[in-house]
């Protein structure tokens, strides 16, 4: 589902979250699931705007991200979808 | 009544003086208070706190999988305590939403306490404004403070409390702070002391607000006493199912009634039809994605309250501790020999520690209180059938059930709940998730696995926090071939005298753990497989997308988990095994003892089961255990070491008689005697396979039905570990024989 983005920037709206490298911190700006698949990562705060930090991989290869304060553990699938586009230039630990 | 005038001791703060726990008691109450909150915020440590009950409480998302009940009494009046499953938002379609929706909703408590994480608030206030748009007698309760404090994050309680329009308390439920301002809310709003105002939607995006508008009316005008007409305005817009029903039966007028006795006027069925018609109708003239919309705003609203509660100008310092030890538990390097270790360490430490205590229960129970009985069962010369059956079968089987079991059980279930609580379950989800990925399955599976470790009907019915139909089906079937705790006393036991016995005695533990940790893992193996298999046939369909909290680390509070995991967990389950030793006791001494020409039911039983049990690598003996311990598998060695001595000619005069559960508490002697029936080292890795992979037990499938409301679902759950069992046995016996020769 499309939520309204803070700023749209067609030209980096390629970057997803799954392509950023760990401990970089980066801004939501969509996410490019199906509502009911969205939803669930509503709930848990990730929302379009807000800040989101990829901590660490699993020993699978999976993400865990720093978001509203808490850690999340997501698929790398979805993480490849959720659009995202770069806040700052230097890295920043959640 | 006794309970409410004694007052309680380890209250700390005085005005909760006038609480009074009364646990389980529901026959009646004043009022009615139901929890609700996110996964993992306290709920079930404030239900504790105010019930003096002792609901399990873990550090994970998801535990609370039934609907808990208790009562306090609190200055006069019985309050009736629902502590809700823990849900993110009342709209998402899975099994605990609903639960959780509906008792709010329809189950009309008079107050309803939503329990909010003050670290993430934002997250936590989209529930609260949810539900604030359905009851106005809320309050808020402001937990982990503690946590807050910790983590530099400020809040302005009565900023929010402004904002909400409803009472906000703040608190640190674990140790007891803010419970006595949280009754005394409660109890304001109960009894309508106190009004509130709670904070609604106004107004909705241009196109929305005119069909909402339109379509409340209407329904104002069916359900005049409805108080919230906009909001069922929505949810009618949403097709949601329990609102349209609500509507249909009429039964959402009568959800405004309150005490004041006045009469509640029933909408006739016309003007509820015509709700209904208006609601499809208008339904069209709303923009395609009008819930994304809707939903995009409703997150907005939380971030914007959130926001102005939130005192500013603090560094929220990172939670570094977390971060590290995170790194290190789920590190592709370390994560997977990590938690092999500390499943080996848990494991290490339940064979050792129950050794000791286990051989003095056996002498207590087995072999002197047993003798004891007899002399008594003697002098008042009761007959050999009845002292027979009940000494020697009932009783026996169940000091001997004691004696193996709540040892192992009394060390582990504390060493798996601190575990639990300090919030290492999630990584270990986490860390296998890539692999239940390759199955099919979902990453949750690995929280029910570890449940399952417990036991398996608990394991299945934790299988609720997966919310894809199909992939909690996958985790059901598959819950047995986690190694449940009834199964371990057979695992040690046959480790310790076979396998651990190969090594060097000051090894022989370590050995045996390890062995036991095998069995373990090879289940899990079997688990991905059977998932595999499952998700690529029967139960075909693609991975669901995943994501999964991790909690931060919490420092369990030992006195308090010794506490519960004695009384919930191993209590609980020793009762169970005991309640189906008694019978299966009565069994084996029945078909020990009536003979059919020359031979007892059981020699007959176990020389017929001989051929099929030698080709898998076991013996009839074994496999007639397996028969007679479809109830619980905690009895299996007991009736194994019993018939074992039956039907082996030169043990026959060790046993006290036919069908006594044999009392030999030495592992040496124990050892003896099955090499002596013809135990082999393949027997012995056979059994533990089999015990691995066979049916699970009567409760689980029993569990397993009640889950999945079908005989079909019911039967393969049943028969895929035995047939996994069978085989696996039947081909380690060949390869094994052929090796030998
Ligand atoms: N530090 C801290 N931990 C708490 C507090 N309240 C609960 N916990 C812990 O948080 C975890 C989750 O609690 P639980 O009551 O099971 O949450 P529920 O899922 O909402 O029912 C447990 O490990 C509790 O011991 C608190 O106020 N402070
Ligand atoms: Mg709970």
């Amino acid at each position: 589902m499309q939520l309204p983005a803070v700023a749209e920037q067609a030209h980096i709206e390629d970057l997803r979250l799954g392509d950023v490298p760990m401990q970089q911190e980066v801004e939501l700006v969509s996410i490019d699931l199906p509502v009911e698949l969205a939803e669930p990562l509503l709930e848990r705060g990730v929302l379009p705007g807000c800040r989101i930090c990829p901590v660490q991989s699993s020993p699978g290869g999976d993400p865990v991200v720093s978001v509203d304060g808490s850690l999340l553990a997501l698929r790398r699938e979805t993480a490849d979808c959720l659009c995202v586009r770069l806040v700052s230039p230097f890295q920043d630990v959640g | 009544m006794d309970a409410f005038s004694s007052t309680c001791e380890s209250c700390a703060q005085h005005r909760e003086q006038s609480l009074v726990r009364l646990g389980l008691s529901p026959d009646r109450w004043d009022y009615l208070v139901a929890l609700a909150g996110n996964p993992n915020v306290g709920k079930s440590t404030v239900f504790n706190e105010l019930t003096g009950l002792r609901q399990h409480t873990g550090n994970w998302p998801g535990k609370t999988v039934v609907r808990a009940e208790g009562v306090f009494g609190y200055e006069g009046k019985r309050t009736k305590v629902v502590d809700l499953p823990g849900t993110y938002s009342l709209q998402a379609v899975g099994v605990d939403e609903e639960v959780a929706r509906d008792f709010v909703l329809f189950g009309r408590p008079d107050v309803t306490v939503v329990v909010v994480d003050s670290t993430r608030l934002e997250r936590n206030l989209n529930l609260v404004l949810q539900i604030l748009e359905i009851t106005d007698r809320v309050v808020v309760f402001l937990n982990l403070m503690d946590e807050a404090r910790r983590n530099g994050i400020a809040l302005d309680p009565s900023r929010l409390e402004s904002e909400l329009g409803v009472p906000v308390v703040t608190g640190t439920a674990r140790e007891g702070i803010g419970i006595s301002d949280l009754l005394e809310a409660v109890h304001e709003v109960a009894t309508g002391r106190r009004k509130t105002s709670p904070y609604r939607v106004q107004e909705h995006a241009p196109d929305i607000e005119v069909v909402v508008s339109e379509l409340s009316s209407i329904v104002l005008a069916a359900f005049p006493d409805v108080p919230n007409t906009r909001w069922v305005s929505l949810r009618l817009l949403n097709g949601d199912a329990a609102v349209q029903e609500a509507v249909r039966s009429g039964e959402l007028g009568q959800l405004s009634r309150d005490d004041s006795g006045e009469v509640i006027r029933d909408t006739p069925e016309p003007e509820r039809a015509r709700v209904l018609d208006a609601a499809t109708r208008l339904r069209w003239e709303l923009p395609a994605d009008f819930q994304d919309i809707v939903t995009a705003r409703a997150y907005a609203r939380a971030e914007a309250v959130a926001s102005h509660a939130q005192k500013k100008g603090l560094v929220k310092a990172a939670f570094t501790f977390d971060r590290r030890l995170d790194q290190l538990l789920t590190s592709r390097l370390l994560g997977f020999p990590l938690m092999l270790l500390i499943l080996g360490v848990v494991f290490w430490l339940t064979i050792e520690g129950a050794n000791v205590p286990s051989s003095m229960l056996a002498t207590l129970l087995v072999d002197q209180g047993h003798s004891w009985l007899k002399a008594l069962s003697a002098s008042a010369g009761l007959p050999w059938w009845l002292d027979g059956f009940m000494l020697d079968g009932v009783y026996l089987a169940t000091a001997w059930v004691i004696s193996v079991m709540l040892p192992p059980m009394a060390i582990f279930f504390p060493l798996f709940t601190l575990l639990e609580d300090f919030g290492y379950l999630p990584r270990v989800a986490f860390n296998l998730d890539s692999m239940f990925k390759k199955a099919g399955a979902h990453g949750k599976q690995a929280l029910t696995m570890c449940m399952g470790f417990g036991c398996n009907a608990a394991g299945v019915v934790s299988t609720r926090i997966i919310d894809s139909p199909r992939e909690r089906l996958i985790a059901i079937i598959t819950n047995n071939f986690s190694l449940c705790n009834g199964r371990w006393p057979t695992q040690i036991l046959v480790a310790t005298i076979f396998i651990g016995a190969l090594a060097p005695p000051h090894l022989g533990g370590v050995v045996s753990a390890a062995a036991v940790v095998s069995i373990a893992l090879l289940g899990v193996l079997m688990m991905f497989l059977s998932s595999w298999i499952l998700s690529r046939t029967v139960l075909r369909g693609e991975a669901a997308s995943f994501s999964l909290e991790l909690p931060p680390y919490r420092p369990p509070r030992l006195l308090q988990t010794l506490y519960t995991s004695i009384i919930d967990r191993t209590l609980i389950v020793l009762w169970r095994a005991v309640v189906f030793a008694i019978p299966a006791g009565a069994v084996i001494w029945l078909i020990s003892n009536v003979t059919i020409g020359g031979g007892s039911v059981a020699e007959y039983s176990v020389q017929w089961l001989e051929p099929l049990g030698l080709l898998l690598g076991l013996n009839g003996v074994i496999l007639l255990a397996y028969v007679v311990a479809i109830p619980a598998n905690e009895i299996v060695i007991p009736t194994i070491l019993m018939m074992t001595v039956l039907v082996t000619p030169e043990l026959a005069d060790q046993g006290a008689g036919a069908g006594v559960m044999f009392e030999e508490d030495s592992l040496v002697t124990t050892g003896a005697l099955l090499h002596a029936g013809g135990w082999t080292l393949l027997t012995a890795v056979n059994l533990m396979l089999f015990s691995l992979l066979h049916n699970p037990c009567s409760t689980t499938i029993y569990t397993i039905y009640k889950e999945t409301r079908s005989i079909k679902w019911t039967a393969l759950a049943t028969t895929l570990p035995v047939f996994m069992g069978v085989i696996v046995c039947f081909l380690v016996a060949q390869i094994w024989r052929l090796a030998a020769v």
